[in-house]
């Protein structure tokens, strides 16, 4: 038990132990021989009374004299203590007798020995009532021969019986062990609070130095003992505060470096984060500049297609056409890149059957391959699949369109497979086929294998990026396997769906030449976009108030005559004008459910978001006329 | 050595060549006065050399046939003395004369005599007489021992017109409500060498009765007068001696011995103390002796 006790425990038990130890048995000892003193006295007392008694009442027992006996028994009730007191002959038969004898005790019977009987409450002293001899025998008595009386135990005349009470004995006696019980508590108590108070002196710099490493445990390191004492004590003293010392240095260095590495690290991501930020802010403003002139470009391309041109002139027109796709095709890829790093694109997650979109997929490739010497085959399926149609067929169409690229003449197959509660697709090819250690590499952005040259019919190396970056948003599985030479397989697992009955909507045929005579608000500050626009647009049919603002939209609006049926704005406009105020005042002014379009040279994030708050369609510079136009009809459709 | 041989020498000269043979079993003051007075009182006439005093256990037919006379001191010395039977004239002293005649019967051809330790009954009621003329009653208590004595006594006390009460009792249980009747009246109370009743534990509470009813009593021994009583009548162990020695002349002059009788001399004791206490004027010792010597050498 011992072993758990504090400092203060231990110096107050070796304190208290002996001087409690030594009083117990000082005050035991001076007790026990006070109390054996006052029951020594107290049958002494006895004693002498009882032989008192016997002496005085020799004669009186001898002639029988009762009287005589009585006042003596009652004289000698007189003292204290005495209880009662029987006379009694040689007979047994009581001569005398008063107070109360005990009780407890056998009546006193005439062959009672002499001596002590002694009960809880009571002592009773018993003496015999002797003769007082006289010396008759000087030899002249003639009786020597006779046997003299001498020789002979003294005749008993009676016996005296004394009772004396013990309770003022016992009363003395608890008396005195109260008072030794009373003189050990008090040891007790002093030695106590002595140990107490001397203990402090040799605990208190113990319990000090236990604080000091406490508080230093908790990190203040700043705390320093005050040296009390010498040896040990003055030893851990000094050890402390030196401990405390070296941590509290430790401690400084530490949070120094850290301060450093902290600071360098920050200033390596400031850095980083500059470099990048000059990287976007170039991308942007290249890709901004680039798609102005693009989108005029397609715009013109678009419409100069509609004209009618002599054989030669239409080949250029369609080599000028196919050119532009491709630059349209390349920046088209760079925004799906820049919406999927911003997050902006919120993937709309239904059940769809795989086989019709399988089947537009090969359709849109099949010329392609065609020029070569490349057969595109499908597999039929009946399988249902979870995922956003629309971005799904992006992702088959990048994987497919990459294995058409890559393979020279052979084959690519499209083959689906149910796999428990997935559907596997899986694009296989007979092409180059890519080295195990290219094949994480291929999913990075602009990353082309076998085409130092940047070859432009082998795209721009954003395909696999971009398909990583949709399988991820969707949450599918992609897997590719392949050994070079022997081609390649790009596997999408998908979660299985139920067949639904369900039209596709947006398969429905449009009916074309609905834009006839429709009178379109056109807003750009670009000239050459606006022009571009405005001749796309008369080009199919319909009347076009082009203007570089709002003011003067509404102006021209006035002249010529009515509401337009339909507000084209670009977003970024002269000024800190945006094209989603101009929608709104105009909104405002020709009713709320005037259908809009917004259309931004801008890929950042930023307008996208604004665009999506506003419920505004969105598109990108350069804008496909067929994408125009279908928006267009779907727009006006729902009126 | 030397002197261990010289003594024995002595001694069997002594014991060859003794006259007188003194045996004594007892070594009190009483008995040794005894022997010194009979040896004063012998010489010049017998030197010490005849005479030899020893022990009742070291006598044997050597010693016995040697002496002409044998002489014993004491009741006990007396008894061993008279088992032996000796054919020499045996003198025994410092016994009573009942105890002298409750030993064993003399040989033929043997001769005894004895001078008896009690004073006759015709003395003590002299002193009764002589000393208190005026104290009319006498009053005797008897244990079984003493009835013969105190029938003799009263029968003495009554010839000299006495009145005498005797209360005969058996145990010392009875002494005091035979005291309470005795002393009814102012008596005189004679104690009795009888030691179931007047012994060392009785004589306080018979004396302390005996002075509370203003009643003297007369004792047998000094020491009777030392503890309270008023007067002692004795004889003292030289008057023994004294007359023991002139027996053993007669008897070493060829002559036979005297009849067994008291001593001639006695002595009286007188505690003045209990005489002022009761208030009873007493002539002195000498002149009551000399009157009851008077009145006995009258016929």
């Amino acid at each position: 038990m011992i072993k758990n006790w504090g400092i203060r425990s231990r110096v107050m038990l070796v304190a208290v132990l002996p001087t409690l130890v030594l009083a117990i048995v000082l005050t035991a000892f001076y007790t026990g021989s006070r109390v054996a003193d006052h029951e020594e006295a107290h049958l002494a007392r006895g004693q002498a009374f009882a032989r008192q008694l016997a002496a005085a009442s020799e004669y009186a027992v001898f002639s029988g004299n009762r009287e005589s006996l009585r006042r003596l028994a009652g004289a000698m009730l007189a003292e204290t203590d005495v209880l009662g007191v029987t006379i009694i002959d040689h007979n047994g038969e009581a001569l005398a007798q008063s107070g109360r004898p005990d009780a407890g005790l056998p009546p006193p019977r005439a062959s009672a020995t002499p001596g002590l009987v002694t009960a809880k409450q009571t002592l009773r002293v018993i003496e015999p009532v002797l003769p007082s001899t006289l010396e008759l025998d000087d030899g002249l008595t003639g009786v020597a021969g006779d046997g003299p009386a001498g020789a002979k135990r003294p005749p008993m005349l009676g016996t005296v019986v004394v009772d004396i009470s013990r309770a003022q004995l016992n009363a003395r006696q608890n008396e005195l062990l109260l008072t030794g019980s009373g003189a050990i508590m008090l040891v007790l108590i002093g030695g106590l609070a002595l140990a107490n108070y001397m203990s402090r002196g040799v605990t208190g710099p113990i319990r000090q130095i236990a604080s000091a490493v406490e508080r230093i445990g908790g990190g203040q390191f700043s705390v320093r003992l005050t040296v009390v004492g010498g040896g040990t004590l003055r030893t851990l003293a000094d050890g402390v505060n030196r401990m405390a010392t070296k941590l509290a240095s430790a401690h400084d260095d530490l949070n120094r470096q850290i301060a450093e590495a902290t600071a360098e690290l920050r200033a390596r991501k400031e850095e980083a984060e500059r470099a990048t930020l000059s990287k976007s802010r170039f991308l942007a403003a290249a890709s901004h500049d680039l798609r102005q002139p693009m989108h005029a470009l397609g715009l013109f391309i678009a419409e100069l297609s509609q004209h009618t041109h002599a054989p030669a002139s239409r080949r250029l027109v369609e080599r000028i056409a196919a050119s532009a796709e491709a630059m349209e095709n390349l920046l088209d890829s760079l925004l799906d890149i820049s919406k999927l790093d911003a997050g902006a694109l919120e993937p709309s997650v239904r059940a769809f059957a795989l086989q019709p979109v399988l089947e537009r997929i090969t359709a849109e490739h099949g010329p392609r391959s065609d020029a070569r010497d490349l057969v595109i085959r499908t597999r039929p399926t009946g399988l249902w699949v979870d995922s956003d149609p629309v971005l799904f067929e992006r992702i088959i169409g990048n994987l497919l369109s990459n294995a058409v690229r890559y393979t020279r003449k052979g084959r690519v197959l499209i083959a689906c497979r149910r796999r428990g509660d997935r559907v596997r697709i899986e694009v296989r090819d007979n092409g180059v086929g890519i080295a195990p250690e290219a094949q994480e590499i291929v999913f990075q952005e602009f990353v082309q294998l076998d085409n130092p040259a940047r070859s432009r019919d082998k795209g721009l190396g954003l395909g696999l990026a971009i398909v990583r970056r949709l399988t991820d948003l969707l949450g599918h599985r992609l897997a590719v396997r392949s050994r070079p030479g022997q081609g390649s397989v790009f596997a999408v697992e998908v979660p299985l769906a139920q067949p639904v009955d369900y039209v596709d909507s947006a398969d429905a045929p449009r009916r074309p030449g609905d834009l006839l005579g429709v009178r379109v608000a056109l807003v750009d500050d670009d000239p050459l976009a606006q022009s571009g626009m405005q001749s796309l647009l008369q080009s199919w049919g319909c009347e076009v108030i082009a203007t570089s603002d709002i003011d003067t939209l509404v102006d021209a609006l006035a002249r010529a005559g009515g509401p337009p049926r339909l507000i084209i704005s670009d977003y970024r406009l002269r000024g800190d004008a945006n094209g989603i105020e101009v929608i709104g005042i105009a909104r405002a002014r020709y009713g709320a459910d005037l259908p809009a379009v917004l259309i931004s040279g801008d890929t950042g994030p930023d307008t996208l978001r604004c665009a999506q708050h506003e419920r505004l369609p969105l598109l990108h510079k350069p804008v496909r006329p067929a994408r125009l136009r279908a928006l267009l009809n779907r727009l006006l459709g729902g009126d | 050595m030397l002197l261990f041989v010289a003594a024995m020498i002595a001694c069997g000269r002594a014991v060859a060549g003794a006259r007188v043979l003194m045996v004594t079993s007892e070594h009190g003051a009483a008995h040794e006065e005894t022997l010194a007075a009979i040896r004063a009182s012998l010489a010049p006439g017998v030197p010490a050399s005849d005479i030899l005093t020893t022990e009742p256990e070291q006598l044997g037919a050597a010693v016995l046939t040697a002496c002409r006379v044998i002489v014993t001191v004491g009741t006990e010395a007396a008894q061993l003395v008279a088992e032996q039977a000796p054919r020499q004239p045996v003198l025994h002293t410092l016994l009573p004369r009942d105890a002298y005649e409750r030993l064993p019967p003399v040989q033929a051809g043997g001769r005894r005599s004895a001078i008896y330790l009690d004073q006759p009954v015709q003395r003590q009621i002299a002193l009764l007489v002589e000393a208190l003329p005026e104290w009319r009653q006498l009053a005797l208590l008897a244990g079984p021992r003493s009835q013969a004595l105190a029938a003799r006594l009263a029968a003495a006390a009554r010839e000299q017109q006495l009145s005498v009460t005797v209360e005969n009792i058996a145990t010392d249980r009875e002494i005091y409500p035979a005291l309470q009747r005795l002393l009814a009246e102012r008596t005189v109370l004679l104690a009795l060498p009888d030691s179931s009743i007047f012994n060392s534990y009785t004589i306080q509470n018979v004396l302390l009765t005996s002075y509370r009813h203003r009643s003297p009593l007369i004792g047998f021994s000094p020491a009777y007068v030392r503890a309270g009583a008023l007067l002692g009548l004795y004889s003292t162990p030289a008057q023994v001696g004294e007359q023991a020695a002139e027996a053993i002349r007669a008897v070493l002059a060829g002559g036979g011995l005297p009849p067994p009788q008291a001593s001639r001399r006695f002595e009286i004791g007188i505690n003045e103390n209990v005489a002022r206490s009761l208030g009873i004027a007493l002539d002195s010792a000498d002149a009551i002796a000399a009157r009851m010597l008077q009145k006995e050498a009258r016929p």
